[in-house]
């Protein structure tokens, strides 16, 4: 996508989790080329954090975030963009899709807001990202009548909908079972390599990162191993 | 026997406005907030439905009588007075009332997944945008809830109003003063037919309101 020598991902971050009786602490440091990045390791290594940070969800305490050279974060610059302005998608493990919202709402839900209508161009792009991914004769369907992969469908095209700049996907396969795992990752790997997105996968499976991903980067107890 | 009845949905209702706004925004900012005192607020909150309503009246005149902390001003400055009136009626029902508002607000947006409004940034959202679109439609079930026992504890509202709003005939005097008037001065015919309006409304809100709370997803 980039073709130049700056990285797609240029990341430092360093953060401390504290809840009672523990405290998590975070420090990790990674930059990447490739289209698609995986962030690999075991529960509990920082890899959902790490992806929180990303999207501005978590705040850092010190550290970078540079996309493609935009930079959304740098505590010693005093830059801290705010999630609704980084322009990353991020497809929830759970997904997330909202549960009173239909199909085609959840996918458009990103494009309107109080005082601001959705322009005719966006609304076919999520509309046709909707048939894309097989979801027109759903589009009036409520989450909760879907099947998981029709779910992780939506949620992906509701992030890709508002045209992100990186696509972060946390654990894509872990809501589904094991059947069925082998064949949706398939076909989401078919459905990514055409994305014009780069991004960024967290997992802890060998085999979802060996299908979707060039670069790994191994996350351990909070640190790039 | 009219008058009471409009009497009594007029302060009602209007006490379940003010009550619902200020329980809505009460009830969001202790669901998303932790600080020094959360819970000693969040028991302030509670007082008016477990302390007695004479008290909470004596409280009220203390504050907004004549000759109150704030009641003076308000009569120097504005000359508002509102002991004897039916506004004071609906401040004191108001407060009564808001405990049920609160508490069922700030459940209801507890119950909201917060990845929902997570979601909703990562997609652009303002704060006030993931409120209005997200936390505020996912909540509507429990604060409606809310609502309705508010509004029927409001019509019920007994103690307080008496000692702030008095029972003055067509001007003050709510159902569920007139039941007692009534009673006193041996008027049986006239406390029934009351008594039965009350129920009536007040079991109707019960059943709505409980038919809220199954309907949640």
């Amino acid at each position: 996508m980039v073709s130049s020598a700056q990285p797609i991902l240029d990341v430092r971050l360093q953060m401390r989790l504290q809840a009672p009786g523990r405290a998590f602490d975070l420090d990790v440091a990674f930059s990447s080329h490739a289209d698609r990045t995986a962030l690999l390791g075991p529960s509990g290594a920082g890899k959902s954090l790490t992806l929180a940070a990303l999207a501005g969800l978590e705040r850092p305490h010190a550290g970078h975030i540079r996309i493609a050279g935009r930079c959304l974060l740098d505590t010693g610059a005093g830059v801290d963009l705010p999630a609704r302005d980084r322009r990353i998608g991020l497809v929830f493990q759970d997904y997330a899709l909202f549960p009173h919202l239909s199909v085609q709402q959840n996918i458009r839900f990103g494009l309107q807001g109080l005082g601001r209508r959705a322009l005719p161009q966006e609304l076919e792009h999520a509309d046709a990202l909707m048939m894309q991914f097989g979801l027109g004769a759903l589009a009036a369907s409520l989450p909760r009548h879907l099947s998981g992969g029709q779910r992780q469908r939506v949620a992906l095209a509701r992030a890709l909908a508002v045209r992100p700049t990186l696509l972060l996907l946390d654990e894509p396969f872990s809501a589904l079972d094991s059947g069925l795992r082998q064949r949706l990752r398939e076909d989401m790997a078919a459905l990514l390599r055409d994305l014009p997105v780069p991004l960024v996968i967290v997992s802890h499976d060998e085999q979802d990162v060996a299908a979707l991903a060039q670069t790994i980067v191994r996350i351990d107890g909070g640190r790039v191993i | 026997m009219f008058t009471p009845l409009w009497l009594t949905l007029k302060v009602a209702l209007l006490a379940t406005l003010f009550a619902g706004l200020a329980g809505m925004a009460l009830g969001w900012w202790m669901s998303r907030r932790r600080f020094a005192g959360h819970s000693v607020v969040d028991a302030a909150l509670m007082l008016p439905m477990v302390l007695p309503p004479t008290v909470l009246g004596y409280y009220l005149l203390v504050l907004i009588g004549r000759r109150g902390l704030l009641g003076q001003y308000l009569d120097a400055w504005f000359g508002i007075n509102l002991i004897f009136t039916w506004q004071g009626a609906v401040i004191a029902a108001a407060i009564v009332s808001l405990p049920l508002v609160y508490k069922g607000a700030r459940a209801a947006f507890e119950d909201v997944d917060p990845r929902f409004a997570q979601a909703a940034r990562t997609l652009g959202a303002t704060e006030l945008e993931v409120f209005v679109r997200v936390s505020l439609p996912l909540a509507v079930r429990g604060i409606a809830s809310g609502l309705m026992l508010a509004f029927a504890r409001a019509m019920g509202e007994f103690g307080a109003t008496l000692m702030i709003a008095g029972n003055l005939p067509g001007k003050t005097q709510t159902l569920s003063i007139a039941v007692y008037e009534a009673v006193q001065a041996g008027n049986d015919a006239q406390a029934l037919w009351l008594t039965l309006v009350i129920s009536v409304v007040c079991i109707t809100v019960l059943v709505i309101s409980s038919r809220l709370l199954q309907a949640r997803h």
